[in-house]
């Protein structure tokens, strides 16, 4: 029989595989409506960020503070770090937890876990997809937030040399890449989260649920980072240097903080991630 | 490895859910070219089985093989080699049906993304989906849908097809389609394990047969040796029935009785063939002779000493 | 999965590096000797990043009802909590202290004669003229610094037990610590401890511990280099669109608000156990009331009145407008205010 002589050729692992799971992956998550959606209500918030801030040093003129949001009315740019302090609390983690819940409960749910696996998928490579396609979600968001908000500052205030916290002036290339950091230094936070969201999603085969449940863990994290008796914890808790990136409009420099939030968001990716493994790699998959 | 090996053999195979033991002791022996109906009521432990079977379930107790390779251990060098379409299709619903076999071929290592495309359309072609391709798999009806899955399980030239139910839930006019389809497949010399709870289904299309009962294999064997198990019969249709009761009573056929469509009886250790030459030797007029079979569902009853649950 | 392992350790080894270090062996010295090279330490320049802790157990006040001060604010806000600063040193006359805490910046910076205060918050720089001659310079002391620790070491040897104990690391670096202990045990302040860089002899931390045992003040550096800071670092111009005010003194009064004419405070006890008795003219007003009100209620012998009770510092407001404070139990106030 030919086509069973064919058919018992054992063919070899192919170079690239992750790659081109990885690329499905993403194909999935930006073509899904609903994630296009969310980017654009991430986007959405900073232009209306932006609009309310004209509109009230429009009301105000040459009235000004010395937050961020107020700086924003002096330069365009600062619209940018003002998005990623308005959306770090609650809307950035929140579209994390939509991509995590879904990363490995959505395909339970669908079923369509079952034939990634009798594909094969190794369980190993498809939660590393996963991961590294939370991690480009995390900073897809993070980095939509602050392109938005350069564009829509620029737009609306107009760019110019950024005046940093310690009182002292950088250019707008120097401005710029502060942002880029900053906005790295957001996605590496969000992503840590992303790992806490993964192992969430591999707990259960209700997309919801673990979105729920990730948005939850967020904001109790934010929660005991705010309870000023629990101080011996905050050094612990994934959340309590995400704001760290404004240390990044200093001059010069803080990177005390922001370096101590990237061990910690580290160590929460790393243990997260292993935790979902650790359960993953032996579950029963009955759905 | 060795090509000799059973495509699909178990033993002591068991989970237990809870507190519900799903699959006992399950021991399969799956021969190589064979298409084994895989049969038993809803509920009998068969999607639990073929999920252990493909690594997705870890077993209790017990080991399994696919193709001469331990599971889940070889997952990744055997499975590539089988086709499975488990517990019904399950794609993503906004992506297109060329899209969802992409993804699944994205899925598998060993696959060549070159040839990616080319596959994915003859397994489309095969199952008859080449004009749904770019339709999405949410305005696909159950048929289309399963044989989408049909398709996913043909993306590489496979050794081994386990197909879990590929008939449930289709209209007439699907399940005769599916049904060629997996007779087709079956003719081109793969193994082929096809789970079902409709014993018509497994008699039409199968050679092998094992029979699942509250997560236990009853029965297993060739279709005709697991017939066998009644006493073989015959049927003799002909004018000169006196003669014929006496040339049948000179062979020793004691239990020769007539029916509405002829005379019935034991054939015993008699050939079917010497029966005929001694009737026409004796000058009956034959019209016509035939062995019978006792029907699957006959076998079934009498190996489980219960009536099966078609409804499901 | 191996990576993730990996990472995970040394994220957490990297968390608890810091107290897992043994501490160094250094040649022994003896407190004077210590105070002494602390004394004479020269050090050109610095960068270094400070935190402060205090945990003062102040009770809570209502909030909205402290008055206005920008200062009373402030030395709140430096009291209670957790603070970072930046320090940059370069040579006598070149000097930055910048607070980093939250998405605000409060730094005074001293560049040859020019001082400037900055306050991101306020979008506020100050800016004065140091006239050469108002800062007396070191070699203007007129004992020598060994001379000088001998003199402060007589003096408070009578109350305290003065020890290095151990070494130790801070930001990295070995330092020697020296422990101040008040003999006398109705001092709320059970251990001073000053870590004193080893190689440099620049303090590098203090910690006030108090008689229960808790840290009630630290201040620690975190990171320190002995590198010249870049000299941008000092220079600072107002930026377009800041408030700009001449100060008029070299530094702003940080004192308490206008709170009328006070008598000179008069000091019950000495050391470590003094208890300062001062009165407070005039009436409270209402923001003032609302916060006393807030406190706890003591009377005795001395009269009725308040009290505020931290763990390093007892503070009784009388209702006949006089105030005794003192780092002591709330006994030794009592008896302080006794004595009018």
């Amino acid at each position: 029989m030919s086509v069973a002589e064919a058919g018992a050729t054992i063919r070899p692992r192919r170079r690239g595989a992750w790659a081109r799971l990885f690329a499905s992956e993403l194909g999935l998550v930006f073509g899904r409506r609903r994630n296009q959606i969310g980017l654009a209500v991430l986007a959405g918030l900073v232009v209306m960020l932006g609009v309310a801030l004209k509109a009230s040093s429009l009301r105000h003129p040459g009235e000004r503070g010395g937050d961020l949001m107020s700086a924003v009315a002096g330069n365009g740019v600062y619209l940018g770090f003002a998005g990623l302090t308005i959306e770090i609390a609650l809307f950035l983690p929140l579209a994390v937890s939509v991509l995590a819940g879904d990363a490995i409960a959505g395909e339970a749910n669908l079923g369509t876990l079952r034939y990634l696996l009798a594909a094969p998928v190794g369980r190993l490579r498809l939660l590393g997809v996963k991961a590294a396609s939370l991690a480009v979600g995390a900073l897809t968001g993070a980095a939509l937030v602050a392109v938005t908000g350069v564009l829509v500052g620029t737009a609306l205030f107009g760019a110019g040399p950024l005046v940093t916290l310690s009182g002292s002036r950088i250019s707008v290339a120097d401005g710029l890449l502060r942002l880029l950091l900053a906005t790295l230094y957001v996605a590496a936070g969000l992503a840590a989260l992303g790992m806490i969201g993964l192992f969430i999603s591999t707990l259960t085969e209700q997309p919801i649920a673990a979105t729920v449940a990730t948005a939850m863990a967020s904001t109790v994290l934010w929660i005991l980072d705010a309870v000023p008796q629990l101080d011996w914890l905050h050094p612990w808790l994934l959340v309590d240097r995400w704001p760290a990136f404004v240390d990044l409009l200093r001059d010069p420099v803080f990177p005390d903080r922001i370096l101590t939030g990237l061990w910690v968001d580290a160590a929460y990716a790393a243990v997260f991630f292993c935790a979902a493994w650790l359960w993953f790699r032996s579950k029963d998959i009955t759905s | 490895m060795s090509p000799d090996s059973p495509a699909i053999s178990s033993t002591g195979l068991a989970k237990r859910f809870g507190r519900q033991q799903v699959v006992a002791d399950l021991a399969l022996d799956v021969p190589r070219g064979s298409c084994y109906g895989f049969i038993g009521p809803n509920g009998s432990g068969k999607t639990t089985t073929i999920r252990m079977l493909l690594g997705m379930v870890r077993p209790d107790a017990g080991t399994c093989a696919l193709l001469g390779e331990p599971m889940p251990v070889a997952a990744a060098a055997v499975l590539p080699r089988v086709g499975a379409l488990v517990e019904g299709p399950a794609f993503h619903p906004y992506l297109s049906g060329l899209a969802n076999l992409l993804r699944v071929d994205a899925a598998d290592a060993t696959s060549d993304p070159a040839t990616a495309r080319s596959r994915v359309g003859a397994a489309l072609d095969r199952v008859g989906l080449i004009a749904a391709a770019n339709k999405r798999y949410r305005a696909y009806s159950l048929g289309m849908r399963q044989r989408l899955a049909i398709a996913a399980a043909l993306l590489q030239p496979r050794d081994l097809l386990v197909l879990d139910e590929p008939t449930n839930g289709l209209d007439p006019q699907g399940t005769r389609e599916v049904r060629h389809l997996v007779a087709d497949l079956a003719a081109e010399g793969r193994t082929i394990f096809v789970s079902s709870h409709l014993l018509s289904e497994v008699e039409q299309l199968c050679d092998h047969v094992g029979v699942m009962r509250e997560g236990r294999l009853v029965a297993q064997g060739r279709m005709d040796e697991l017939g066998g198990l009644r006493a073989r019969r015959f049927r003799l249709q002909t004018a000169d029935t006196a003669a014929a009761h006496l040339v049948l009573k000179r062979l020793g056929v004691a239990d020769a009785v007539e029916g509405v469509d002829g005379i019935v009886g034991s054939l015993g250790e008699l050939e079917p063939s010497r029966i005929v030459a001694e009737l026409v030797g004796d000058g009956v007029a034959v019209r016509s002779f035939a062995p019978v079979r006792p029907t699957l569902e006959e076998a079934f009853v009498e190996l489980t000493g219960e009536g099966f649950d078609v409804s499901g | 999965m191996l990576l993730a392992g990996v990472l995970t350790v040394a994220g957490i080894t990297g968390f608890l590096a810091r107290g897992a270090v043994a501490d160094p062996v250094l040649p022994p010295l003896t407190p004077s000797e210590l105070l002494t090279k602390v004394a004479t330490a020269k050090v050109d320049a610095l960068s270094a990043t400070f935190e402060q802790r205090s945990d003062l157990g102040l009770p809570a006040l209502p909030t909205g009802s402290l008055p206005d001060g920008d200062a009373v604010q402030s030395a709140l806000a430096m009291l209670t909590g957790d603070h970072t600063a930046r320090v940059w040193l370069d040579g006598p006359d070149r000097a930055k202290v910048a607070l980093v805490d939250g998405a605000t910046e409060t730094s005074v910076i001293r560049n040859g004669d020019q001082l400037w205060t900055w306050s991101s918050e306020k979008q506020r720089a100050g800016h004065a003229t140091i006239s050469p001659g108002e800062k007396p310079e070191p070699s203007a002391t007129p004992v020598s610094p060994s001379e000088a620790v001998q003199r402060f070491l007589d003096a408070i040897g009578p109350s305290t037990d003065i020890a290095t104990s151990g070494t130790g690391y801070v930001a990295g670096r070995a330092v020697y610590q020296l422990v101040l202990s008040p003999t006398d045990d109705a001092s709320l302040v059970g251990q001073v401890r000053l870590s004193v860089d080893a190689e440099t002899f620049v303090p590098l931390g203090l910690r006030v511990i108090a008689d229960d045992g808790s840290d009630a003040v630290s201040v620690a550096a975190t990171s320190v280099e002995y590198t010249r800071p870049d000299a941008s670092i000092f220079a600072f111009t107002p930026p377009p669109g800041a408030e700009v005010t001449e100060l008029t003194a070299p530094e702003r009064p940080t004192g308490t608000p206008t709170a009328g004419q006070e008598k000179k405070p008069t000091v019950v006890g000495s050391g470590w156990t003094a208890v300062a008795v001062t009165t407070v003219a005039g009436t409270p007003d209402k923001a003032t009331s609302t916060v006393l009100e807030s406190l706890p209620e003591v009377s005795g012998s001395w009269g009725r009145g308040r009290l505020v009770s931290t763990t390093l510092l007892t503070v009784v407001i009388t209702d006949d407008g006089r105030v005794g404070a003192g780092a002591v139990t709330p006994d030794r106030v009592y008896a302080a205010l006794a004595k009018r």
